[in-house]
C-alpha cells in the first residue's frame, strides 16, 4: 500500500514536467540548421569514440537479453516519412528527449571524472553541439526537460572508462537517425 | 489525444527514472567480484595481490584476463580454480590504477566483464612542523601556513586548531593545503595557540602547537626597491631607492646585495620611518654586477617580510665620467651596457677629432712658414729652380722663339696676303698662332707637302674626304683585326727625299693646303679625323650584314703588296711618303653607298659619313662579331 503511494505520488510529481518539456504541436523547426548540426553532430561522435580503436570493449552478460535504457528511436514515434508529414512533433518530442538524455551524460562525472579526457576534445565539443541541437529544438520561453532529469549515480573511475565506450556507441546511432530526420525535414517540410 | 501523448509521456519518463537506478548504460553490470590485498588503498612500494571471481551465469570463462588503466596485463596472473584467478604486483608505486578483469565465453568474440576496482597507493602524512600565522599589514585575515612534509600521493586533510589562552575556547578549520582565518572570528583575546593535525587513510599526525599574539604576527606591507644609481662624486658610491606603504611608524629594514660572481650576501640594517623614501648607499667595486634585496618588520616584531624581488644593477667603470648612471632592472641590463657602450665610442669620436684638427692646424702654420721662407730667401729659390731644371726632360725648358719675329712667318703671312682670295680660306688659315709645325720643303721640289695640327684641325669628315678626292692620291684603307689600324696610303706623285726631319726642308714657297689642286701635282694631303662612331648600337642584324661586305675589303687588305702597317690608332693627321712611285699601292677602297646608307639606317645616331667609313669602326664591329660568335 505503501509503495503504490509512493508511486502515486511520484507519477503526480513527474506529470507537470513531462508535459511542459515535450514539443508543442504547431511548431516548425529550423530544418535546415537541424540538419547541419545533426549532420555535425554525427561526425563528432565518431571521432570520440571510434570503434575500430576499441576492439578490447567488453561486452557486460545480459546486454543481448535485456533491453537498455536508453530512448530510442522507434517505428511508432513518428519519424517515418509518412509520419513526419502528418506530424512531425511526435518525432521531434523524441528526439528532443534523446538529446536531453545524452547531454546529461556528456557533463556527468562519466566524462569529466578521472581519468580525464583532453581539453576541448572530440567530447568537449560533441556536448557542445548536442546542446545547440536540443536549444534549437526547445520551444522558447518553456522550461526544458534537463533541470528534471535526474543525474546518473555517481560513478567510479574504471568504470568510467567501460561507460564512456557504450555510451558513444549508443549515441552514434542515435544521432545518425536524427540526422536522417532533419535531412528529410529539410528536404521536403521546409517552408 | 493530446491526453494520451502526456500519459505516454509520463510512462517513458517513469521507465528512465528507474532505468537510472537499475543498471542500463550509465552502470555497469558486474558478473563476478575483484578484490584487492591487503586493500584498495596501499602504501606505496607494497606488494598488492588481486583476485577476480567469476559469477557468470551461462559461461565458464577457459581463460581470465587483466587489465590494468585498460591495458591487458600478460604476466603474473595464476588461476588459483575454475572461478578465481590471482594477480600478483610487487612493488606497486602507482598512486592510482584501475582493474577490471573479464573471461573468454565460448560464443563471444568480445570478452565477457567480471569486474573490477580502483586500488590507490601513497603515504601517510608527515607531522606539519613550521606553523607560521601572520596578519598582512591593511588584511583582515590571520594567515597560517605549516609544512606539510613529503607527498602524500592520497587525498590528505588538515585541521587546523586554534585555542585561545584567554578564554579556552577552541575553533578548528579544516583545509587542503593553508588556511585564512577572519581576525573578526577570533574574539578570545590577542593570545592563541595554533597546532594543525594531518590525515588520509593510511594515518594522522598532530603538529606541535604554536602560541601566537595577535600584535606580533603583523607584517608591514611590501618594501619594494625602486631605483639603483650610481653616483660619480670623489668617491663613486651606489644608492639605493626603497619604499613601502606600510603606516607602522617603528620599522627596522634590511638590504642586502651580493656580487652575482658569489654568493655571500651582504646586509646592512635600518632602523626607520618608511613614510618617506629610503635612500642607502653603498660603495661597491666598479663595473661588476649585484643583486640587491630589501624587507622590513615591525621592530621587534616576530617575523619579517619576505624578501622583495630582485634587483640587478652594474656598476660603472672605472673610467671617470660624469654621466649619471640610471639603473634599471633586471630584464634591462642589456640596455645598461648598451648605453655605456655607446658613451665610450663617444668620447673616443672626440678625441680622434681634436687629434685631427691639431695635425692640421699645424701642417698650415708649416706649410706657411716655408712659403715665407722661400719668397724671401731669393738663393733658396734660385736653387730650387735649378734642380727643377735637372729633373724636368730638357726640352720642357727650352726657349722657344716667338714666332712673330720669325722672318719665315712674315714671310709666310705675306705669300698668304698675296694668295688668299677666298675670305672663307682665310678665315680657315689665317691663326699662325696655332700653328706649331711648319715643314717647308726644297724649293727646286715646290712646297707639295703641308702638314698642320691645330686643335681646330678636327674637321668634318666630308672635308676630309673632299680633299682626298681633289688631291687625286691614291689612298688604301686596309681594316685588318690582328694588326688594328691600318693608316692610309699617300701616294706622292713626286717620288724623293722623306719627311722625316724638320730641319732638313726650306720650303722657298708656301702653298696653304686648301689649294688642293696644285697639290695634286707632287704630293697628297690626308687628315684622319677622329670619329665617333657607335658600333655598340648596332644590333645584330648589322652584323651579319658587315661581315659579308668587310670580306672585299680584308682580302685587298691581304693582297697589299706594301705591307705597310701601323699599329697606332690614325686620330689625327698623318703624311706618309711614298717609297717608290712605281710602286703599286690599291686605291683607297670606299664602302659602297648602299652598305653605309643600310649603316645609317640601323641607328639614326650614327653620324653622317656618307661614303666614307672609319677603320675603328669596323675594328670595333669585328671585334663584337667575334664575341658574338663565341
Amino acid at each position: 500500500m505503501g509503495s503504490k503511494a509512493v508511486l502515486l505520488l511520484l507519477l503526480l510529481t513527474l506529470l507537470p514536467w513531462t508535459s511542459q518539456g515535450r514539443v508543442v504541436p504547431g511548431d516548425s523547426p529550423a530544418w535546415g540548421q537541424c540538419q547541419q548540426l545533426s549532420q555535425k553532430l554525427c561526425t563528432l561522435a565518431w571521432s570520440a569514440h571510434s570503434p575500430m580503436e576499441h576492439v578490447d570493449l567488453p561486452r557486460e552478460e545480459g546486454d543481448d537479453e535485456t533491453a537498455d535504457d536508453v530512448p530510442h528511436i522507434q517505428c511508432g514515434d513518428g519519424c517515418d516519412p509518412q509520419g513526419l508529414k502528418d506530424n512531425s512533433q511526435y518525432c521531434l518530442q523524441r528526439i528532443h528527449q534523446g538529446l536531453v538524455f545524452y547531454e546529461k551524460l556528456l557533463g556527468s562525472d562519466i566524462f569529466t571524472g578521472e581519468p580525464s579526457l583532453l581539453p576541448n576534445g572530440p567530447v568537449e565539443q560533441l556536448h557542445a553541439s548536442l546542446l545547440g541541437l536540443r536549444q534549437l529544438l526547445q520551444t522558447n520561453g518553456r522550461p526544458g526537460e534537463t533541470e528534471q532529469t535526474p543525474s546518473p549515480s555517481p560513478s567510479q573511475p574504471w568504470q568510467r572508462l567501460l561507460l564512456r565506450f557504450k555510451i558513444l556507441r549508443s549515441l552514434q546511432a542515435f544521432v545518425a537517425v536524427a540526422a536522417r530526420v532533419f535531412a528529410h525535414g529539410a528536404a521536403t517540410l521546409s517552408p | 489525444m493530446n491526453q494520451v501523448v502526456s500519459q505516454w509521456d509520463v510512462l517513458i519518463t517513469l521507465y528512465m527514472f528507474f532505468s537510472w537506478c537499475h543498471g542500463g548504460i550509465t552502470n555497469i553490470k558486474c558478473s563476478g567480484r575483484l578484490w584487492v590485498e591487503p586493500a584498495t588503498v596501499f602504501r606505496m612500494g607494497m606488494n598488492v595481490s588481486v583476485y577476480c571471481y567469476v559469477a557468470l551465469k551461462n559461461c565458464q570463462p577457459s581463460t581470465l584476463h587483466f587489465y590494468t588503466n585498460d591495458n591487458k596485463e600478460s604476466f603474473q596472473m595464476t588461476r588459483i580454480n575454475k572461478t578465481t584467478a590471482w594477480f600478483w604486483y610487487p612493488n606497486f608505486l602507482e598512486p592510482h590504477a584501475s582493474l577490471f578483469c573479464t573471461g573468454e565465453c565460448p560464443g563471444y568474440f568480445q570478452e565477457t566483464l567480471i569486474c573490477g576496482k580502483d586500488i590507490s597507493a601513497g603515504y601517510p602524512p608527515d607531522v606539519p612542523d613550521e606553523i607560521t600565522c601572520v596578519i598582512h599589514e591593511y588584511s583582515s585575515h590571520m594567515t597560517c601556513t605549516w609544512n606539510t612534509g613529503k607527498p602524500t600521493y592520497l587525498d590528505t586533510r588538515y585541521l587546523v586548531h586554534v585555542e585561545s589562552l584567554e578564554t579556552g575556547e577552541e575553533q578548528q578549520y579544516l583545509t587542503s593545503s593553508y588556511i585564512n582565518i577572519s581576525t573578526d572570528s577570533l574574539q578570545g583575546g590577542k593570545k592563541y595557540l595554533v597546532w594543525v593535525q594531518a590525515a588520509n587513510v593510511l594515518g594522522t599526525e598532530m603538529s606541535k602547537p604554536l602560541q601566537v599574539d595577535l600584535d606580533d604576527i603583523v607584517i608591514p606591507s611590501a618594501t619594494i626597491i625602486s631605483k639603483i644609481e650610481d653616483l660619480n662624486t670623489t668617491m663613486p658610491r651606489t644608492e639605493v631607492h626603497w619604499s613601502s606603504r606600510s603606516t607602522i611608524k617603528n620599522i627596522s629594514c634590511e638590504v642586502r646585495h651580493r656580487n652575482t660572481a658569489n654568493e655571500t650576501w651582504n646586509v646592512k640594517e635600518f632602523a626607520t620611518n618608511l613614510t618617506y623614501m629610503q635612500r642607502s648607499e653603498f660603495h661597491l667595486e666598479s663595473n661588476n654586477t649585484y643583486v640587491f634585496q630589501v624587507r622590513c618588520q615591525e621592530t621587534g616584531r616576530r617575523y619579517w617580510q619576505p624578501w622583495s624581488p630582485a634587483l640587478y644593477h652594474k656598476t660603472l667603470e672605472s673610467v671617470p665620467q660624469t654621466a649619471l648612471k640610471s639603473s634599471q632592472r633586471e630584464t634591462q641590463n642589456s640596455g645598461l651596457l648598451i648605453t655605456s657602450t655607446f658613451k665610450e665610442h663617444l668620447i673616443s669620436d672626440n678625441r680622434q677629432d681634436i687629434g685631427l684638427l691639431s695635425g692640421m692646424v699645424f701642417f698650415a702654420v708649416l706649410m706657411s712658414i716655408f712659403s715665407l721662407i722661400g719668397i724671401f730667401n731669393r738663393s733658396l729659390r734660385t736653387g730650387i729652380k735649378r734642380r727643377t731644371l735637372l729633373l724636368i726632360p730638357k726640352w720642357l725648358h727650352e726657349d722657344i722663339p716667338k714666332m712673330e719675329n720669325s722672318k719665315v712667318v712674315k714671310m709666310l703671312q705675306e705669300q698668304n696676303k698675296f694668295m688668299s682670295s677666298n675670305s672663307s680660306q682665310q678665315v680657315l688659315y689665317a691663326d699662325p698662332v696655332v700653328t706649331e709645325i711648319e715643314v717647308f720643303l726644297p724649293e727646286e721640289r715646290k712646297p707639295i707637302v703641308y702638314t698642320k695640327e691645330t686643335s681646330r684641325d678636327s674637321l668634318e669628315p666630308r672635308d676630309c674626304l673632299q680633299k682626298s678626292a681633289h688631291t687625286g692620291t691614291t689612298v688604301v684603307y686596309i681594316p685588318d683585326l690582328n694588326t688594328g689600324y691600318k693608316p692610309q696610303i699617300s701616294e706622292f706623285l713626286m717620288g724623293g727625299s722623306h719627311l722625316g726631319s724638320h730641319e732638313e726642308m726650306t720650303p722657298p714657297t708656301f702653298k696653304p693646303p686648301d689649294s688642293s689642286l696644285d697639290l695634286g701635282e707632287n704630293a697628297s694631303f690626308q687628315k684622319y679625323p677622329h670619329f665617333v662612331f657607335s658600333v655598340s648600337s648596332m644590333n645584330s642584324q648589322s652584323n651579319t650584314l658587315f661581315l659579308g661586305d668587310l670580306n672585299l675589303i680584308s682580302n685587298q687588305a691581304e693582297s697589299n703588296p706594301s705591307g705597310i702597317q701601323d699599329s697606332g690608332e690614325g686620330e689625327t693627321a698623318l703624311l706618309l711618303e711614298n717609297a717608290s712611285p712605281t710602286v703599286m699601292i690599291p686605291e683607297q677602297t670606299l664602302l659602297p653607298d648602299d652598305f653605309v646608307s643600310c649603316l645609317g639606317i640601323l641607328n639614326e645616331d650614327l653620324p653622317s659619313m656618307n661614303s666614307y667609313f672609319p677603320q675603328n669602326v669596323l675594328e670595333n664591329h669585328f671585334n663584337r662579331i667575334l664575341l658574338l660568335e663565341k
